[in-house]
């Protein structure tokens, strides 16, 4: 068919298919009309008008057949359009057909090709952003076993610090205690040195007052040792005296009446001696007395020493006691500083652990961050 | 058989008529098609000039506004010599991009910067395919030009990878001159990346060619493959795989400015061409 309407093909390529059409209809009405308008001319040229009719029905069948031809050829070249790649420029139409009819058909298909194009434009975005997300989604999912890890570490390490805390706890209950006695010992340790203090204190006062009762007995002894002299002095006049009066009674004989006055004198110093020599008595009296209250001083000294002795003992016993109270204490206390020094490394782990759970908290949330703007770009593009 | 003859005579003379009449009507929608076409570009160029300059001003850079408005006056002038050129089948599109033009002067001072790239560049994406509708209803494709078969690629796919660019440039040079280039951004500049690599090794080499032997026109290509590729690799490199930008924006946005550039010269060329074909050049 397609030779046998060549001659169309060519006129509808030159001048198109409306063209085309009233072509042939002009050529038709022509071979039909003309014989009617003159009869007589027509008789005579039956051969030609036959032809002519004949020209017509080709050029009107011919245009029918195109159009039939025309719509198939259509029909098959947006079907043969890959629907992979979807693309109205591959739909390639025949010149015959008008522009404008081949641009309307092709428009409504190129918007469909451009609104595909930007689906598969999004896909492809969403794809990459979708590996993206798979990425950030592994980088948190590694974050979080590393925090997982770290959170393991911090429990090992807080089960530790609470047995050390607890060890610390009975430690320091203990040390409190001794504590307690050290604070008692030293408070009986207190008291007996203010007993001591007391003692000594009577000590020293009854020392005090020796002393001015042996300044006393030396000044006794001074005032004897004077009168002691005074004897002397008397008693060699008295012995002069007497040897005066042996010597003159011897020359008077009887006159030695006078020797009775004499006589008389040395009686009366003999009697001052005799008084003297009682005040010597007393003052040695007095100095004995003296001595014996020195002697009871000196025993209430003793005495007191005795007790002071017994206090300083017993503050002795209670200074060692707190000396071992405190060393009990230091004890402890070094106990309680080496869990201490545990519970300090134990804390710094602990510490390091949660900054790398915190770090790991950060770069989560950054990429939870980064993940809320991809979420978002990809909302976008469905948009 | 003189009426015959007459009667043949005349259906002659109709017929070839009428030929001629449907090829100057041909030619003539194809001769106002190229200045439309033209036009359109022309209009996208400066657009895309305006996205890169409305960015910077709304980050900061005041000394863009005496460009930002000479480039408003030169749009305003193109827009409104076009209107009277715009055909019918696209005015629907042509006063689309008219009303989204105004809304986005009025906006230009309370809009973000992300709002205004996205604005500009949807606002270009109606103008493409506002280009290629010119094209394909004025009759400048592949079935109407036959020496230019593929000139369908130069529509479409040349004008979109020059777009490609020039978004790519706008995110670039954002991220460039902020040191930091977001997840969003990486994403964006992937796709981006990929399409502009994907257009220096195939398009370029798919596109028509009325003289295979063009010593110009083998430049023109080799010089844009090496810009481009130099861009996609810059892309790939420093901002898509390094965790810290540390180009330059001057040096990168001069590397995108001169791809793109390469572009439009290879357009020029293939405008050229179509005039040679309708013979106007």
């Amino acid at each position: 068919m397609e030779t046998l309407f060549k001659p169309q093909f060519t006129l509808v390529n030159y001048i198109g298919v409306k063209q085309s059409f009233s072509l042939a209809l002009l050529i038709a009405a022509v071979a039909m009309f003309f014989p009617l308008l003159n009869p007589e001319y027509a008789q005579g040229n039956i051969a030609v008008f036959t032809l002519f009719s004949v020209v017509a029905l080709y050029f009107i069948a011919g245009v029918t057949w195109i159009s039939l031809f025309y719509v198939n050829a259509i029909l098959d070249a947006i079907t043969s359009v890959s629907p992979e790649r979807f693309d109205p420029r591959q739909i390639k139409m025949i010149d015959a057909i008008p522009h404008d009819t081949a641009n309307k058909l092709v428009a409504p298909l190129r918007e469909l090709a451009r609104i595909n194009d930007l689906h598969v434009a999004k896909l492809k975005e969403v794809a990459y952003s979708a590996g993206q997300v798979i990425e950030t989604a592994n980088a948190v999912s590694e974050n979080v076993q590393n925090q997982s890890d770290a959170t393991s570490s911090t429990a090992s390490a807080i089960v530790e610090m609470t047995h050390s805390l607890q060890e610390v706890s009975d430690k320091i209950s203990d040390v409190h205690e001794s504590s307690r006695k050290a604070a008692t010992v030293a408070q009986d340790g207190k008291y007996n040195l203010d007993a001591l203090g007391n003692s000594i204190y009577e000590v020293n006062v009854q020392a005090k007052q020796t002393r001015d009762r042996m300044q006393q007995l030396k000044g006794l002894a001074a005032q004897v040792e004077d009168s002691s002299h005074s004897i002397q002095n008397i008693a060699q006049q008295t012995n002069l005296l007497a040897l005066n009066a042996s010597i003159e009674a011897a020359r008077a004989g009887q006159f030695g009446a006078g020797f009775a006055v004499v006589a008389e004198e040395v009686r009366e110093l003999a009697s001052r001696s005799h008084r003297s020599a009682e005040e010597i008595v007393t003052a040695a009296l007095s100095v004995l007395q003296q001595c014996n209250d020195i002697v009871d001083d000196m025993a209430n000294v003793v005495e007191k020493t005795a007790n002071c002795s017994d206090r300083a003992d017993k503050v002795k016993k209670s200074l060692s006691d707190i000396e071992s109270a405190t060393k009990d204490v230091q004890h402890r206390m070094e106990i309680v500083s080496t869990n201490a020094e545990q519970q300090s490394i134990a804390t710094n782990e602990i510490s390091q652990h949660i900054e790398q759970v915190a770090l790991g908290a950060k770069a989560n949330a950054d990429i939870a961050k980064q993940s809320e703007t991809v979420a978002s770009h990809l909302k976008s593009l469905t948009i | 058989m003189i009426v015959f003859t007459a009667l043949t005579i005349g259906f002659t003379i109709v017929f070839v008529a009428l030929h001629y009449r449907r090829t100057m009507q041909i030619n003539l929608t194809q001769k106002r098609g190229i200045q439309q076409v033209v036009a359109v570009k022309q209009l996208i160029s400066y657009i895309q000039q305006h996205r890169g300059l409305s960015s910077a001003w709304l980050n900061g850079d005041e000394s863009k506004q005496a460009n930002l408005t000479q480039l408003k006056k030169q749009i305003s002038l193109l827009k409104n010599a076009t209107t009277s050129q715009i055909s019918a089948s696209v005015k629907s599109r042509w006063e689309a991009f008219d009303d989204h033009w105004q809304r986005l002067q009025n906006t230009q001072n309370k809009t973000s910067a992300l709002d205004n790239f996205q604005q500009h560049t949807k606002l270009i994406a109606n103008l493409i395919y506002m280009l290629e509708d010119v094209a394909e209803f004025h009759d400048l494709n592949g079935s109407q030009l036959k020496p230019l078969p593929e000139i369908g690629l130069v529509w479409r796919e040349l004008v979109l990878a020059t777009e490609n660019i020039g978004q790519s440039r706008a995110i670039g040079t954002g991220a460039a001159t902020s040191k930091k280039c977001s997840q969003v951004d990486k994403i964006r500049l992937a796709y981006l990346q990929q399409d502009i690599a994907n257009t220096a090794e195939s398009v370029l080499h798919q596109l028509p060619l009325l003289d295979r032997s063009s010593n110009d026109y083998q430049q023109l290509t080799l010089a844009a493959k090496q810009k481009v590729s130099l861009l996609s690799e810059t892309i790939s490199n420093e901002l898509i795989g390094g965790q810290v930008v540390n180009i330059d924006q001057t040096v990168y946005f001069n590397l995108a400015t001169a791809a793109m550039d390469s572009l439009n010269q290879i357009f020029e060329y293939q405008i050229n061409q179509v005039k040679q074909v309708l013979k106007l050049a």
